[in-house]
C-alpha cells in the first residue's frame, strides 16, 4: 500500500483518538447484568420444555394427523418470544396425564398446544412441504 | 331461631401453621408502633419494619420519601426503593399465608397490603402483621392507629387476597428469607440498581454463592458489584473462581474480559473474549454483546498506545 494511504489512515486514527479524549471516560461497558443472565437461563429452560414436548411420540402423532411437519415445528419454536414461550410452557405444565377415559383430555390438550405453537410461529410454512 | 355470631366455621389458622400442633399465641412484641396520620399508612408501616430491623428512623422522616400527596397513598415501588436507601433488602414474600407465618416465626414482621373494601372500589391499606393466635383464630396487626389490632384469619385473608396477597419483609444485608428460593432471592438482589447500594449487593450475593456454590447468577452479581464498587481486582478473582468449575459460563467470561480490559490487561482480556466468542458461536444470543466487548477492549488498547 502507498505511503499516502498509510498517512491518511494515521491521521484518521489520530483524530479519532483525540476526539475520544474529549468525552468522559464512561465508555459503554458491555457488562452483562444478573437480570439478563436470569432471563436467558429461564428462556433456555422453557425452550427445553417445549422441545421435549414436541419430541413426545403422542405429540408427533397428533402433529402428523394435523398435517404438520414435526421437525419444522421443532425448529421454529426457537423463534418464539419470551412471553410466548412462557405461555406454551404453562400449558405444557397444565397438561393432564390421563389414561383410559382421561386420554381424550390429553389429546385435546396436545392438539391445543400444537395449534397454539403453530399460531405463534406462523402456520403456513409449517404446513407446507410435507 | 337466630344463631349467634359465636357459631362460626372451623378454625383456619391452625391448618395454615408451618408445623402441626402450634397452638400458643405468638407475637413480636418488641416491634415498634408508629400510628399513622391521615393517608400515611405506607410510611408508618415501613417505619415500623425499618425500626424492627434495627434502623433508626421516624415516620415523619419517611413521609417525604414515600408519600406522594397527589395520590393519597404510597406506591409499592416507592416502599421498595426507600428500604434500600436505609440499607435493607426488601423482599416480597410468596403470596400465601404459610410464607407470612414462616417469616413471623423467623422473627420478622410482615408488611401487608389489604383491600378493605370492594374489588371494584378498593380501599387500600398497609399494615404490619406482628403475631397470631391459632386458638382464637386471629392475626395480630399494627394497623392505622391500633397498636394491637386483632383480626380474624378469615377476614384478614379475604382482604389480603383482594390485594393479590402482597407481603413484604426487610432482610439485613446477607440475610436469607424464611423460604430460601435461589431464583427469587437473586431477583430481589437484581432489582437493586447496578451501581447502587453496593454493600447491600455484595452482602447479598456473597450469601448466594455460599449457599448455592454453583450459582452463575450469584458469582456474576458479586463480580459485577465489586466492579461497580471500584474493586476490579476482586471482581476478576470472583469471576475466575467460578470459571474454574464452570469454564463454559460465557456471560461470566465476558464480564471477566471486560474488567481485564478496564484494568489495562489487554492481552489477557483479548484471550478471554476470543475464547468466549469461539465457545459461543454466532448463533448464541449473546454473540453480539461479546463482539462489542471485544471491540471495546481493542479500542481501549489502541487508546492506551502512545
Amino acid at each position: 500500500m502507498s505511503r499516502k494511504f498509510f498517512k491518511s489512515i494515521t491521521c484518521l486514527v489520530l483524530v479519532m483518538s483525540l476526539a475520544s479524549l474529549h468525552f468522559p471516560h464512561t465508555v459503554r461497558a458491555e457488562m452483562i447484568g444478573v437480570q439478563r443472565l436470569m432471563d436467558a437461563q429461564q428462556r433456555a429452560e422453557k425452550l427445553d420444555k417445549a422441545r421435549t414436548f414436541l419430541q413426545r411420540q403422542d405429540v408427533r402423532e397428533q402433529m402428523i394427523i394435523l398435517g404438520v411437519n414435526p421437525d419444522e415445528a421443532q425448529q421454529r419454536v426457537e423463534a418464539l418470544s419470551d412471553r410466548e414461550l412462557t405461555l406454551v410452557a404453562q400449558h405444557i405444565d397444565n397438561l393432564p396425564a390421563g389414561a383410559g377415559a382421561g386420554a381424550i383430555l390429553v389429546v385435546v390438550g396436545i392438539v391445543f398446544i400444537v395449534l397454539l405453537i403453530l399460531e405463534l410461529v406462523g402456520v403456513t410454512n409449517v404446513f407446507s412441504g410435507f | 331461631m337466630w344463631l349467634g355470631a359465636c357459631v362460626s366455621g372451623p378454625k383456619i389458622l391452625p391448618s395454615l401453621m408451618p408445623q402441626r400442633g402450634m397452638v400458643s399465641e405468638y407475637e413480636l412484641r418488641e416491634t415498634p408502633f408508629f400510628p399513622q396520620e391521615k393517608f400515611q399508612c405506607g410510611p408508618a408501616s415501613m417505619a415500623t419494619l425499618l425500626k424492627a430491623s434495627g434502623v433508626e428512623v421516624s415516620s415523619g422522616e419517611l413521609t417525604g420519601k414515600i408519600f406522594l400527596p397527589g395520590r393519597k397513598g404510597s406506591l409499592q415501588v416507592e416502599l421498595l426503593a426507600v428500604a434500600r436507601r436505609y440499607g435493607r433488602l426488601p423482599y416480597v414474600i410468596d403470596p400465601d399465608p404459610g410464607a407470612m407465618l414462616e417469616e413471623l416465626l423467623a422473627g420478622r414482621p410482615v408488611l401487608v397490603l389489604q383491600n378493605l373494601a370492594f374489588s371494584f372500589w378498593p380501599a387500600w391499606h398497609y399494615a404490619v402483621v406482628v403475631g397470631f393466635d391459632p386458638a382464637a383464630d386471629v392475626l395480630i396487626l399494627r394497623s392505622g392507629k391500633e397498636p394491637r389490632k386483632k383480626i380474624s384469619t378469615r377476614k384478614f385473608l379475604a382482604a389480603w387476597k383482594k390485594a393479590d396477597s402482597w407481603g413484604l419483609v426487610l432482610l439485613k444485608p446477607g440475610e436469607l428469607p424464611a423460604r430460601s428460593d435461589h431464583d427469587r432471592y437473586v431477583e430481589a438482589l437484581a432489582e437493586i440498581p447496578a451501581s447502587g447500594f453496593l454493600a447491600l449487593q455484595v452482602a447479598g450475593y456473597e450469601t448466594v454463592v455460599k449457599r448455592w456454590p454453583d450459582s452463575a447468577a450469584g458469582f456474576l452479581g458479586l463480580g459485577n458489584a465489586w466492579f461497580a464498587a471500584g474493586k476490579p481486582e476482586k471482581a476478576i478473582a470472583v469471576y475466575r473462581q467460578f470459571l474454574l468449575a464452570h469454564p463454559n459460563q460465557l456471560v461470566v467470561r465476558n464480564n471477566l474480559a471486560e474488567v481485564l480490559g478496564h484494568t489495562g490487561n489487554y492481552a489477557e482480556a483479548l484471550a478471554e473474549i476470543d475464547k468466549t466468542l469461539e465457545l459461543a458461536g454466532e448463533k448464541d444470543p449473546f454473540y453480539p454483546v461479546y463482539s462489542r466487548t471485544r471491540e471495546e477492549i481493542r479500542r481501549r488498547m489502541n487508546q492506551s498506545q502512545p
